[in-house]
């Protein structure tokens, strides 16, 4: 029962995920990326 | 290409490959971030720290095929040591606010409202903090097991409480947990009573609707990242019988607000 539940759980969470990395979030990911890239 | 592929590629020290990775992974990371430390500004700095951990350990990484929760394991570490400091921070102020108040009680003139004398000096501290820091601080201590509440529908609210916006949180606990009018809210913590009033009626709907956020971070965890209870349980340093229980919890709440019915499983 709960396997189900959870399957249908995250079905259900994961086709509405609408969540959305904001700009700056991104842009400090990029950056952290960017500088590993040139240490080496 | 296929992420295992990438991983090896990134163990190599291929860094195109790693930033491919992170970059698949972004949205996880930021998830559990947030869910975690409650703001943006805390959240990037545990992702970029995170990353970096990672950039550093990937070549010790065996399982190549759970490069995911390696990462997010990662992450929850650094998510947990922030928080730790936060937490240290904060009561070195609530200290410091103790002997603050202490200083100055003999110039109280009103000895009956020395609970909302001592409530403005600790607001003031907070406030002081934040400005240095520009930090949203987690008030959660403030809701803790010191606020007797009797009520059930004041134990549900206390739960929703702990997943609104700060902007409202603190609102709430000065109003209902203090007694504070919203005339001293408002000098309290400099913004128009008219403002205090659509807020309060804001948090009172929002709060309605809020997962609690130990439930959270379960959710985020165990449906969105696909960890097993053995690894949430061993991350966050919860026993596995409590992330079970909450894991439960959380099921019920789901089902019904994503209204499932017996009939669909």
């Amino acid at each position: 029962m709960d396997k189900k539940l959870d399957a249908k759980i995250k079905q259900i969470l994961q086709e509405n995920d609408d969540i959305v990395v904001p700009r700056n979030i991104s842009k400090g990911i990029d950056e952290t990326l960017k500088s590993l890239s040139n240490k080496v | 290409m296929d992420e295992i592929k990438l991983v090896r590629k990134s163990k190599k020290g291929n860094n195109l490959a790693f930033s491919t990775l992170i970059k698949i992974y972004e949205k996880d990371l930021y998830k559990v971030a947030i869910a975690m430390t409650k703001n943006e500004e805390d959240a990037l700095d545990c992702i970029q720290e995170a990353i970096l951990q990672s950039y550093i350990s990937i070549k010790d990484l065996r399982q190549e095929e759970y490069f995911k929760t390696w990462l997010i394991k990662i992450l929850i570490n650094k998510c947990n040591a922030l928080l730790k400091k936060n937490k240290k921070i904060m009561n070195l102020d609530m200290e410091i606010t103790i002997l603050q108040s202490y200083i100055s009680i003999k110039d109280l003139r009103q000895e009956e409202y020395f609970k909302t004398w001592l409530i403005k000096i600790l607001i003031n501290k907070c406030n002081a903090l934040l400005k240095k820091n520009k930090k949203i601080m987690n008030l959660d201590m403030e809701i803790t097991e010191d606020l007797k509440i009797e009520e059930s529908y004041k134990l549900d609210l206390k739960e929703s409480i702990n997943n609104l916006d700060s902007d409202l949180k603190i609102i709430v606990i000065l109003y209902y947990y203090e007694d504070m009018s919203i005339k001293d809210i408002s000098e309290s913590l400099n913004i128009p009573q008219g403002t205090i009033k659509s807020r309060l009626s804001r948090a009172r709907k929002k709060s309605i609707n809020n997962l609690d956020s130990d439930l959270k971070i379960i959710v985020i965890l165990y449906y969105y990242e696909d960890m097993s209870i053995k690894d949430i349980s061993e991350s966050l340093n919860i026993p596995q019988g409590t992330i079970k229980s909450r894991l439960s919890r959380a099921r019920k709440k789901l089902k019904e607000i994503l209204s499932i019915n017996e009939e669909v499983l």
